[in-house]
């Protein structure tokens, strides 16, 4: 009985990055694509069974349940080496395959519809852990599926579990590159709102810094979504390794998450990884210590949130967990903490006690890696409001023109009125105002001002 | 030619002599043959120069009597012809005599044969009693029995009535009367205290013969005779058998003459006794001062038979008994010399002063062999004690070569039952110690009828233990490592382990003074065995490190996922007043969860028990710092009843034979200080993480309603943070780190007394490192963890209702509480810090102040 996990993938997207992560989770835990454990993994000190069961017939299966309702990526993973590995069950396809066309009214109405075929299997997969701690959901906010009937899953859920812990890892668009999805501003707000009141927790996975990660940092000239979704999944497994391969603490997903979010609006996560290689720079050019790996975590450019420029400076740490993996001496984590306390490497929040956590975790045994030291970040950083600056900004443009609404009005949700935009934009940007708040002292006193027009 | 090689060989033979005779003067017998010696004399002659030098004496001396004899040569052409023929042999004194050191410069009175013993026989196994020994001209058989004979006459003479215990033993044994002593350790005589080695004291004893009580006239002797009487009382006295002349007289002395018991009871053993003498008024002055000089040995020699006497029981014990033999063997040397010199005697060879000039040596001898003896006795020592006393006289009289050469031998044998002792020890390690001789003492009974687990808690330090006053000194160095050797050796035998170490198991130790090293090594290689063997049994049979990592698993939380798993099944229950747990209920519990978690894949799991102790953890804490006897009654079940079962829940652990000499209750209760203080922190954390989850509602809420909470909100985060810091620092500051230490010691421990300390080592860091020591922060951070409890179970239930004023009012309350509290830890740490110049506490410090949250907070109160 131990505090399972749900993961749902959305859309095009959610279903692409949920294939990696998977793929991933296979290789660390020695589990072979048809789900049957590799002889070298039988008595592994991990603890599977987190993500996955086990079946009669002892295969493992991930606690996975896909939904999309377009065909297209969850045929390619059905014809994929893993097609044996999911539950068929488990899979949901619209049965007319229409997609949402990139619509999150029309996302959303879907849901709504099948939501009783989708909790079925929901409830099917809650039924059979002892545990279940809560639901990861993969998706992109920009897209149709992912974000509407994604947002459409996430209220349902909070309802239905309400003593679950509903994680998200949210893809936000690439602002760098013009979009072929016009109506995406549309789309991501109304998603950020349901993430903002929906979910406990939302890890960010921001596609512009993705991308200028892989150029800039990989030195890819056109990275693919596959090399983008392999950082993705690199992410989504290291922050899960404390639950997987358990040790002292961080044993559990409330364990970790808690710490790291003190009010429940702050609740949006930036990750950061080190090193970032690709497979032909991996030589070494000097040892990696804890200390290396911390302070580089602390270095915008390895973060996966691009937050543009703080320009006022006044931006802080709210918390950091790093989650450190490798041949790791114990007496340096002290030195390292106090080496970056000391040269006032990280701000933090004024109004509350706030440190670098760090968690020693194990790696699989299964996975060369290179590294002898690599560190994961998850930081709840208030800087990661201009995000959502940038997405209202985008999406005031887009509505003071009126573009694009009539796709929106076709569904029954924006029949009457707009109202459900108006109200978002009011959610979000509370939520920017109070990150902005959480920077001064005097947040606890503060208090969100309507924006009077 | 010939002549020449053969008067190389002759030369050579002469040197062997020791230069008592030269080549020349042996030449010179031969030459003059015709003249003075008859061939029988001759070939005596050359018997007893070459029979022992040459190989295959024998014969060539009866070739050599065959050619004068049948072939006419002359003696002389003859003894070339033989040397010619003969080879010198190689080492001859070694052959004859292996035990006898050779003594060096020999005495060499110029108009007397003295010659060095040589010819003495293996029925001496003591060195020589001086450096000089008497030959009289014949061959050894002879000398030996006539001394036979000489003292069977003599003990008959002078003994009571009869010749009791020395005449029987010389006629039984085998035709020696050096070895009759052999005998008497197994015969424990009835003590008489006048016995048939000493004199007759009170001259009015009716069984002796009436010219033996009456002083013999011999005033009107010429002064020559006169000195002849004088001599062969004399020679009589030197071996404890009255005369007329010289009258004993007995003197004794109390070591403690207020004692009544022992003055009445042991009469032998209590006193020191000494013998004086009175001289006839016959005796004139000039022998008198002689006599003087020489009547002291007489003295000696009766202390020391009565020094040997007492010790032969069974009571004295196997060192003193061994050194009583080795005693009465030199007593049996010195007997031989008397004989030797009376033999002279009768050849009308011996005076007064040269009596004196051969005694003299012996004389100092016996005296400082008595004088030892003397020491034991009044001292009372035994078994180790009587070694030291010898080994220390060793190098006392390094001056005295002969002395000394004695003395080591004496505790060469002294030593020999003890080293068998130490050998068993050493080797199998079992005790065979009758006497109660042997510095490791044994107190298995105290042991046997304990429960098995808390049997062992002192164990280890217990059931063997050094008796340092009885260590003898040559083995001081060694003891501990002896100490050790056994007691591993025992642990492995007690499992049932064969002992292969076959190596040494027939070999007994000896004791040497020049060589220390051999006995020495012998022990430190059985040591390095014994430490190996039970690291073996320890480490690889009954597999101590899995045993330490499944500890640490469970009591150190390692095995976080079982941990939070136990704790969602259980808490609950523990939840409840500790009277009220059902104690069935949370065996079950754990047992279901032992089977469901990662943990079903350790296979130590099955030991792991639950248990409620009856006291909380300051009280268990304060018991093991005082580690110790004294009663619990002042701290047992203060409050027991207002306890919660978190409080006083924790895991036990069984072990068996023989890990539980290192998780004995001690340890494993030092390791449930850490796991009731860990798990209490994680509890408490869990309850934290619940009411988070349950405030994420407040997401839902508008900003306006959710300001209200934020106060709560950001409280409770501090509260969660100061807990978990707490938590990181204690595992992943303290107990990782230290853990790690600690395997990198083991790896390199040798033996287990080493991984005994490095583990004690290891819990006691822990233990003062996460501030466990120090009952002011420990009760500090239970203040904290009650309020912060204190604090969830308002929230839950306020939250549900709507907020109101009070509710702001009781989180401002509760937030200046844990500001407070919080503050006084984070000082109490800081002057624990100051206290200890460790950093350690300082980072703890800055983990819950990483921002300074607290000092500002502080600085803008002030």
């Amino acid at each position: 009985m131990p505090s399972e996990m749900i993961t749902l993938q959305l859309g095009q997207c959610g279903n692409q990055i949920g294939f990696e992560f998977w793929k991933r989770l296979c290789l660390e835990h020695g589990i072979s694509p048809s789900g049957v454990l590799e002889d070298f993994a039988t008595d592994g000190p991990d603890r599977k069974d987190v993500f996955f069961y086990q079946a009669d017939d002892d295969h493992y299966i991930p606690r996975a349940v896909l939904l999309d309702l377009e065909p297209r990526v969850i045929h390619t993973i059905m014809q994929s080496q893993y097609a044996k590995l999911y539950n068929p069950e488990n899979i949901y396809l619209s049965k007319d395959g229409g997609g949402a066309g990139n619509n999150w009214a029309s996302g959303f109405s879907q849901g709504e519809k099948l939501q009783e075929e989708i909790f079925d299997i929901i409830d099917r997969e809650a039924d059979g852990s002892d545990s279940l701690e809560g639901f990861v959901l993969c998706h992109s906010i920009a897209g149709g599926t992912g974000s509407g009937m994604g947002s459409y899953i996430m209220e349902r859920l909070s309802d239905h579990f309400p003593k679950k812990l509903v994680q998200t890892y949210s893809v936000f668009p690439n602002q760098d590159e013009i979009s072929d999805v016009v109506v995406q501003p549309y789309n991501s707000l109304l998603t950020l709102r349901r993430l903002t009141s929906c979910a406990d927790c939302v890890v960010v996975l921001d596609n512009t810094a993705l991308n200028r990660i892989a150029t800039d940092r990989l030195h890819l000239e056109n990275p693919s979504f596959t090399q983008i979704n392999t950082l993705v999944s690199t992410i989504m497994s290291v922050s899960t390794t404390t639950l997987r391969y358990p040790s002292y603490m961080n044993n559990n997903l409330i364990g970790l998450t808690a710490p790291l979010i003190p009010t429940p609006q702050l609740h949006f996560l930036m990750t950061g990884y080190t090193p970032l290689t690709t497979d032909t720079d991996t030589v070494n050019i000097r040892k990696t210590t804890v200390l290396d790996v911390m302070r580089r975590l602390l270095q915008p450019k390895n973060m996966m949130v691009s937050t543009g420029p703080d320009k006022s400076n006044h931006h802080c740490y709210i918390s950091i967990l790093n989650i450190i993996q490798g041949e790791v001496d114990p007496t340096q984590v002290h030195k390292s903490l106090q080496r970056i306390r000391e040269r006032k490497l990280a701000q933090f929040i004024p109004w509350g006690p706030a440190s670098i956590q760090v968690a020693l975790s194990r790696s699989s045994p299964y996975v060369q890696s290179s590294h002898r030291v690599s560190g994961l970040m998850l930081a709840n950083h208030t800087s990661i409001c201009s995000l959502f600056e940038r997405a209202l900004s985008q999406y005031d443009k887009l509505r003071k023109r009126g573009a694009f609404l009539d796709q929106f009005r076709k569904e029954e949700m924006f029949k009457d009125d707009l109202s459900e935009l108006d109200e978002s934009r009011d959610v979000v940007d509370s939520l920017v105002q109070e990150y902005e708040a959480a920077t001064r002292s005097d947040y606890l006193q503060w208090q969100a001002k309507k924006d009077v027009e | 030619m010939s002549e020449l090689k053969a008067r190389k060989k002759l030369e050579e033979i002469a040197v062997r002599w020791n230069g008592k005779v030269s080549a020349d003067q042996i030449a010179a017998v031969f030459k003059n043959a015709n003249n003075k010696y008859t061939t029988e004399k001759l070939i005596v002659i050359a018997k007893q120069y070459f029979r022992q030098q040459i190989v295959d004496g024998d014969k060539l001396i009866t070739q050599l009597e065959v050619n004068i004899k049948k072939n006419q040569k002359t003696p002389y052409e003859a003894l070339i012809i033989m040397l010619n023929n003969a080879s010198v042999c190689q080492s001859p004194n070694l052959h004859q005599t292996q035990q006898i050191q050779k003594p060096t410069i020999p005495l060499k009175p110029s108009n007397l044969q003295v010659e060095t013993k040589i010819s003495s026989k293996n029925d001496f196994e003591s060195p020589a009693l001086c450096s000089t020994r008497l030959d009289i001209n014949t061959t050894p058989d002879i000398v030996v029995s006539e001394i036979k004979e000489k003292l069977a006459q003599a003990t008959q003479q002078g003994s009571r009535g009869s010749s009791t215990y020395l005449r029987q033993s010389l006629n039984t044994s085998g035709g020696s009367i050096l070895t009759t002593a052999k005998k008497s350790p197994q015969t424990p005589l009835v003590l008489n205290p006048i016995s048939t080695w000493t004199f007759s004291f009170g001259g009015d004893d009716v069984t002796l013969p009436f010219q033996m009580r009456m002083p013999k006239p011999i005033v009107g002797l010429p002064a020559s005779e006169q000195e002849r009487e004088v001599i062969k009382e004399l020679l009589y006295t030197l071996i404890g058998v009255n005369g007329s002349l010289i009258v004993p007289k007995l003197k004794t002395f109390l070591f403690d003459p207020k004692d009544e018991y022992t003055m009445v009871n042991n009469w032998l053993e209590n006193r020191s006794v000494a013998v004086e003498f009175d001289l006839n008024e016959q005796i004139t002055d000039s022998i008198r001062d002689i006599l003087k000089d020489i009547l002291p040995l007489a003295n000696y020699y009766f202390q020391l038979q009565y020094f040997i006497e007492s010790t032969r029981g069974p009571s004295s014990g196997q060192v003193l008994q061994a050194l009583s033999e080795a005693l009465s063997k030199l007593v049996d040397d010195y007997y031989a010399t008397i004989a030797q010199l009376e033999s002279m005697h009768l050849r009308h060879e011996l005076n007064l002063h040269k009596l004196l000039f051969y005694l003299r040596p012996i004389i100092q001898t016996m005296e400082t062999v008595t004088k030892i003896c003397g020491k034991l006795q009044e001292n009372r020592y035994r078994g180790g004690n009587v070694l030291t006393s010898l080994h220390d006289s060793i190098s006392l009289f390094s001056g005295d070569k002969n002395s000394q050469k004695i003395l080591i031998h004496l505790t060469q044998k002294a030593a020999e039952p003890y080293m068998e002792i130490l050998s068993l020890w050493v080797f199998k390690g079992i005790i065979q110690d009758p006497k109660n001789e042997f510095f490791v003492e044994d107190n298995q009974n105290d042991f046997e009828n304990l429960v098995v687990s808390d049997a062992y808690n002192e164990f280890w330090d217990k059931k063997y233990v050094l008796k340092t006053e009885k260590i003898p000194r040559f083995l001081e160095k060694q003891a501990n490592i002896i100490l050790r050797t056994g007691k591993y050796l025992n642990v492995v035998r007690d499992c049932g382990k064969r002992l292969s170490f076959n190596h040494h198991s027939g070999t007994v130790l000896k004791f040497s003074h020049t060589d220390d090293q051999s006995y020495i090594n012998h022990i430190n290689d059985a040591y390095v065995y014994s430490s190996k063997a039970l690291m073996e049994l320890i480490m690889d049979d009954h597999d101590l490190m899995g045993h330490l990592l499944s500890v640490k698993r469970y009591f150190l939380l390692q095995q976080g996922d079982f941990i939070v798993q136990f704790m969602d099944a259980c808490e609950h229950e523990l939840m409840k007043g500790v009277d009220k747990v059902i104690p069935i209920r949370l065996e079950n519990l754990l047992e279901l969860t032992l089977r469901l978690s990662s943990a079903k894949h350790d296979k130590y799991q099955d030991n792991l028990i639950t248990t409620l102790m009856p006291f909380d953890i300051f009280t268990q804490m304060t018991k093991i710092m005082k580690s110790s006897d004294e009663s619990d009654d002042e701290f047992d079940v203060v409050d027991y009843d207002m306890k919660t079962g978190i409080e006083c829940f924790s895991f036990d652990y069984k072990t068996a034979w023989p890990i539980s000499i290192i998780l004995n209750q001690m340890t494993i209760s030092k390791y449930q200080i850490i796991f009731r203080q860990l798990f209490y922190l994680k509890h408490v954390e869990n309850f934290l993480c619940r009411v988070w989850i349950a405030n994420n509602n407040a997401k839902k809420f508008d900003q306006r309603t959710s300001e209200q909470y934020r106060s709560a909100f950001t409280l409770r985060q501090r509260m969660m943070s100061a807990i978990q810091n707490l938590e990181y620092y204690m595992m992943v500051e303290v107990i990782e780190p230290v853990w790690h230490t600690f395997m990198q010691q083991i790896s390199k421990a040798k033996n287990f007394d080493d991984v005994l300390a490095h583990h004690d080592d290891f819990l006691d860091k822990c233990l003062k490192n996460c501030m466990l020591t120090e009952p002011d922060i420990l009760k500090c951070i239970v203040k904290m963890c009650t309020l912060c409890i204190g604090f969830c179970e308002f929230i839950e239930k306020e939250a549900q209702t709507a907020s109101t004023e009070t509710f702001s009012e009781k989180v401002t309350k509760y937030d200046s509480l844990f500001v407070q509290q919080t503050v006084a830890l984070l000082m109490k740490i800081h002057e624990l810090a100051e206290k200890n110049h460790s950093e350690k506490y300082v980072s703890l410090i800055h983990r819950i102040n990483f921002n300074n949250f607290y000092t500002n907070k502080l600085n803008s109160c002030q």
